[in-house]
């Protein structure tokens, strides 16, 4: 019997690995609060996990919480502890499909519109998601470049009457890969 | 005697002020000055992860951790550098960004560093970011 499971699990992990996808380890996640009052209430993380697998036309990203770095301590813990609760939820993710992959050239260097629908989860709640993004080939990398607005409340996130001038209710999010093999 | 009352609220309201603006204002410290949490081998750090990252997230998240291992690879992607320490897993690493004031290693691919990092969780990889080279 064990033997026969072994066989089993080494055709599905073969199975999955000789799968064809691209990776980023370093795709770039940069978020901005567009409140009137401009203050610096902006952060970057560069160590966005991206993957796409083109025989499922499914693409994901997974983010850590506490990798979000800010110019200014205060506003880098207040995010971490008061409105992200990175503790208990230290990760975001995105799983989705390109809708329109047929009219996706893979390796064409030519920048092609998508539209990428699927769920986003944040502070531990799911929502489905969809966003356009940029895509095209240049030196063997799969870029992708995306921007969208995510509306705090949906993820349960609520701003403090006090600050509420200072941070704006929906954040500007860009998103930048580059996938490679 | 009112007058000086009025004098130490005033002073008091100054040094307050003073202080939340320098708070309010205080950029995120270098880890060359803050105290080390763990110190341990990349391996060490990637198998807690793996085995149970749950446990392994109470440990380490946020924590400032000198790990030690071998460059598997060192690249200055999208004008970050980036070293991944070898786990000794088939797929996955420990990934470490340095410091932005940090320009150069020092070593090359295959060789061993230790570097002090905060720990800010697990993907693919152990996720280190604002390192700096251990003394």
């Amino acid at each position: 019997m064990k033997k026969v499971l072994f066989a089993l699990l080494c055709v599905f992990t073969l199975g999955v690995s000789a799968q064809e996808k691209y990776v980023d380890r370093n795709a770039i996640i940069k978020i901005e609060s567009n409140a009137e009052v401009d203050d610096d209430v902006r952060a970057v993380n560069s160590q966005v996990a991206a993957i796409l697998i083109p025989s499922q036309e499914q693409i994901a990203f997974q983010v850590l919480i506490k990798g979000f770095e800010f110019k200014k301590a205060l506003m880098q813990e207040h995010f971490n502890e008061n409105y992200m609760e990175s503790d208990k939820y230290p990760k975001a993710r995105f799983q989705g499909k390109i809708k329109n992959y047929k009219d996706l050239d893979i390796e064409s260097a030519s920048p092609k519109k998508v539209i990428i629908s699927g769920e986003m989860e944040i502070r531990g709640i799911k929502k489905p998601f969809s966003a356009e993004a940029m895509m095209y080939m240049e030196n063997g990398r799969l870029i992708l470049d995306s921007e969208f607005l995510i509306t705090l409340a949906d993820f349960g996130i609520s701003i403090p009457s006090v600050v509420s001038d200072k941070i704006s209710k929906q954040f500007d999010v860009k998103v930048h890969a580059e996938l490679s093999k | 005697m009112m007058k000086k009352i009025l004098f130490v609220v005033l002073a008091l309201g100054a040094i307050g002020a003073g202080v939340g603006f320098y708070l309010f204002n205080k950029t995120v410290p270098s880890l060359n000055d803050m105290k080390t949490d763990f110190s341990l081998s990349a391996t060490e750090l990637y198998d807690a992860f793996d085995v149970n990252e749950a446990e392994a997230n109470k440990t380490y998240l946020g924590k400032i951790v000198e790990v030690r291992g071998v460059v598997g690879d060192i690249n200055q992607e999208k004008g970050n550098l980036n070293v991944n320490l070898e786990s000794g897993a088939n797929f996955g690493l420990v990934s470490c960004k340095m410091d932005s004031t940090i320009t150069e290693l020092g070593v090359a691919k295959g060789e061993e560093i230790t570097l002090k990092c905060q720990c800010t969780g697990f993907l693919m990889d152990v996720v280190l970011n604002r390192c700096v080279i251990a003394k």
